[in-house]
């Protein structure tokens, strides 16, 4: 059906927006300028915010950077040195004075014992040093004995003497005394002598050091007891 | 247009805004959100860049006092430019001790035990000394700045026979002696330090500690101190033992009995040194001179038998009877209550007597061995002292003797120098020549055209002659 106005100009009906479509249109553009404030605060706000605290944060950075760049090359002159004095430390922990060693036990024979008194001499000397852990070979002292008396037991106190002195420290244990009485010698005095063999395995270095320091501990202890 | 067109239109436009901003603040979000974790992770750098900076002053000291010790590990272990000085020390050693090197071979074991930046070398000895030279070479090779090891040695005694033959026995020793040499594969380089001059001085005490700590500690070996060389056979060949010969236990018990009496005797000497009043002390001293007196005769006999022939036994009645007594003697010379002027006092008077002679002051030599005089007969018995009175006494004669011989009257009338014929001198009146005697105990010893020498009490004088003699001639 077609309507067909027929009023004059001045009578007819004015035209315009319907309501509803205005209204839609208002809450579009409400909701749509809300997104663009809220992107704004965030674009503005926050992230101007963190970007300044980066900022900040970069520039300290930047400070400390230089510090701990010559603090890592200082830790690693540091490893070098400290590498060095560890391997130096392991070496010389290994070493064993022979000079003290032999020296004590020239002691021993000198002191020719107290109750009865022996006659010992070698006729040779062999030390070795090894540092084998894994059998437990470290080494050792060996020499021929000789025992001027026709007493065996005389060879008895003198590894029991041994035992009693600071020689032992570094040393396991004697073997129990063996030997052989010698052919005699009547040109000489004394004419009867028993040869017998002297064998001692050293301690492994830690024990050694065990020993050390107990010594040390030992000789500070007996002044402040006197 | 139609309204639904129209809405439909005005719904799409709203919507693709919309949808455009949202996309947009989805990305802020994001970049927002990257933004914060960088932050966390700059923060946790930072944090813990402060935690390490914190640490740099404990370890800038760690590196001075490295730097400053490193100079002591190079002496320990030092390059392999220093093997050359190792030999020339080892050579050095052998002077010292007394050992003989006849042999030194590198055993070349370079690299085969490598301990990180170290490199094992062993060389290879073979000497012979006794075993208190080998201790000496040890000792020195042990205590060496260098860092040297002996890991292995064998010693094979000497034979009995040498030793019977009046030779001094002398060991064969084959060592092995192990040394490292640094060679750094990894160069510190060395960060600058500022201030460090300054830094370091503030650290010197901590540099020197650990200076200390990095040396190794040696074992001073302190020589024979009167122990026989358990590798030398101490047995006594018996065709060389003499009739007073004594068994080895006997001669060890005659020393030991020696021993016990010196010991006896030192304890008296503390008694008589804390004597409470001066009989005790009396007493006490009268008791130490009758031991000491006995004591002397027994050493006087065992030295004049020869009866120690056991190494052993000689050396302990050497070290702990002979050497004991003569320093007790000294005790008792050098002792307040000692009888007679003591040692220090005579040796005084000796060298001050001795001082006024040099300067030809021989009264005041006379004088001042009269002061002392008196008190000289109280020390006489003393075996110590008495050399020193017998000086004292002769100084003094001589003083006497100068000073009578420029008292006696000569007229030296004038001397006769012919060549070919005796010198003559004209003393007194008489005419005498050399070796003629010019009154008791006075001589002529040389006539020459100066003067005449003369033979006094045993001491030779002078006299010159000035010219225009006769006259009284001048000493």
């Amino acid at each position: 059906m077609i309507h067909i106005n027929l009023l004059p100009e001045e009578y007819r009906r004015q035209s315009r927006t319907p309501i509803k479509f205005t209204v839609g249109i208002c809450l579009a553009v409400a909701v749509n300028c809300s997104l663009l404030a809220w992107w704004s605060w965030m674009a503005f706000g926050v992230k101007a915010e963190v970007n300044s605290e980066l900022a900040v944060l970069t520039d300290t950075m930047e400070s400390i950077s230089p510090q701990i760049a010559y603090h890592d090359s200082l830790e690693s002159e540091n490893a070098i040195y400290k590498t060095r004095e560890t391997t130096l430390a392991e070496i010389t922990s290994n070493r064993m004075s022979w000079t003290r060693k032999v020296d004590e036990l020239i002691d021993v024979v000198n002191e020719g014992g107290s109750d009865e008194p022996y006659l010992v001499w070698f006729k040779d000397l062999s030390v070795t040093q090894s540092v084998n852990s894994t059998r437990g070979d470290y080494g050792g002292l060996n020499a021929s004995g000789h025992s001027g008396n026709g007493n065996f037991a005389h060879v008895a106190n003198f590894l029991e003497d041994l035992e009693a002195s600071p020689f032992i420290y570094d040393f396991s244990s004697p073997a129990p005394p063996e030997g052989s009485q010698s052919n005699r010698d009547e040109d000489l005095v004394p004419a009867e002598n028993w040869s017998f063999p002297l064998e001692l395995n050293l301690l492994s270095p830690e024990d050694r050091t065990a020993q050390a320091a107990m010594m040390a501990a030992q000789a500070t202890e007996e002044p402040s007891n006197e | 247009m139609s309204e639904r067109k129209r809405w439909s239109l005005i719904a799409g436009l709203g919507l693709l805004i919309a949808g455009a901003i949202g996309g947009l603040i989805y990305m802020e979000d994001e970049n927002i959100a990257n933004l914060r974790n960088e932050v966390t992770a700059i923060t946790a750098k930072i944090d813990k860049g402060r935690v390490t900076v914190a640490k740099t002053p404990a370890l800038e000291r760690e590196v001075i006092i490295q730097r400053e010790t490193d100079s002591v590990v190079a002496q320990i272990l030092p390059s392999d430019d220093d093997l050359n000085n190792l030999v020339r020390n080892l050579r050095d050693f052998q002077e010292s001790s007394g050992a003989r090197i006849v042999e030194v071979k590198n055993k070349n074991v370079r690299n085969a035990n490598k301990e990180g930046d170290f490199d094992r070398v062993v060389y290879s000895l073979k000497f012979d000394a006794n075993i208190f030279q080998m201790l000496e070479f040890t000792g020195l090779v042990e205590n060496s700045p260098r860092f040297m090891s002996v890991p292995t040695f064998k010693l094979t005694a000497a034979r009995r026979a040498g030793e019977e033959k009046g030779e001094e026995p002398r060991h064969t020793i084959q060592m092995d002696v192990e040394t490292f040499v640094y060679e750094a594969k990894d160069h510190a380089k060395e960060a600058r330090i500022d201030s460090y001059d300054r830094k370091r001085d503030l650290l010197l005490s901590e540099i020197s500690k650990r200076q200390a700590e990095l040396q190794i500690p040696g074992y001073e070996y302190r020589g024979q101190r009167g122990r026989r060389d358990p590798w030398v056979d101490p047995r006594v060949p018996r065709g060389k033992v003499g009739t007073d010969f004594l068994e080895i236990p006997e001669q060890i018990l005659l020393v030991e009995n020696l021993v016990e009496r010196t010991q006896g005797a030192v304890v008296r000497w503390e008694e008589y040194t804390t004597s409470e009043n001066l009989i005790a002390q009396m007493k006490a001293r009268a008791e130490l001179e009758k031991v000491m007196a006995e004591l002397e005769e027994d050493v006087r006999q065992v030295l004049e038998s020869n009866q120690l022939t056991f190494v052993s036994a000689e050396r302990r009645f050497e070290n702990e009877v002979v050497l004991a007594l003569e320093e007790l003697n000294a005790k008792l010379n050098n002792s307040v209550g000692v009888v007679g002027p003591t040692v220090a006092v005579l040796k005084e008077a000796i060298d001050t007597v001795e001082g006024f002679l040099q300067q030809h002051r021989y009264d005041d030599a006379l004088t001042a061995f009269q002061t002392i005089e008196p008190r000289l007969h109280l020390a006489e018995n003393d075996v110590a002292r008495k050399p020193m009175i017998a000086k004292l006494r002769w100084l003094a004669r001589m003083a006497d003797t100068v000073l009578v011989f420029d008292g006696i009257e000569m007229r030296i009338s004038g001397v006769g120098l012919i060549e070919g014929m005796q010198p003559v001198a004209v003393v007194n009146g008489e005419s005498l020549s050399e070796g003629e005697m010019v009154e008791d105990d006075l001589f002529i010893r040389s006539i020459r055209e100066d003067e005449i020498e003369f033979v006094y009490r045993g001491v030779i004088l002078a006299r010159r002659i000035e010219p225009g003699s006769p006259q009284e001639s001048k000493k």
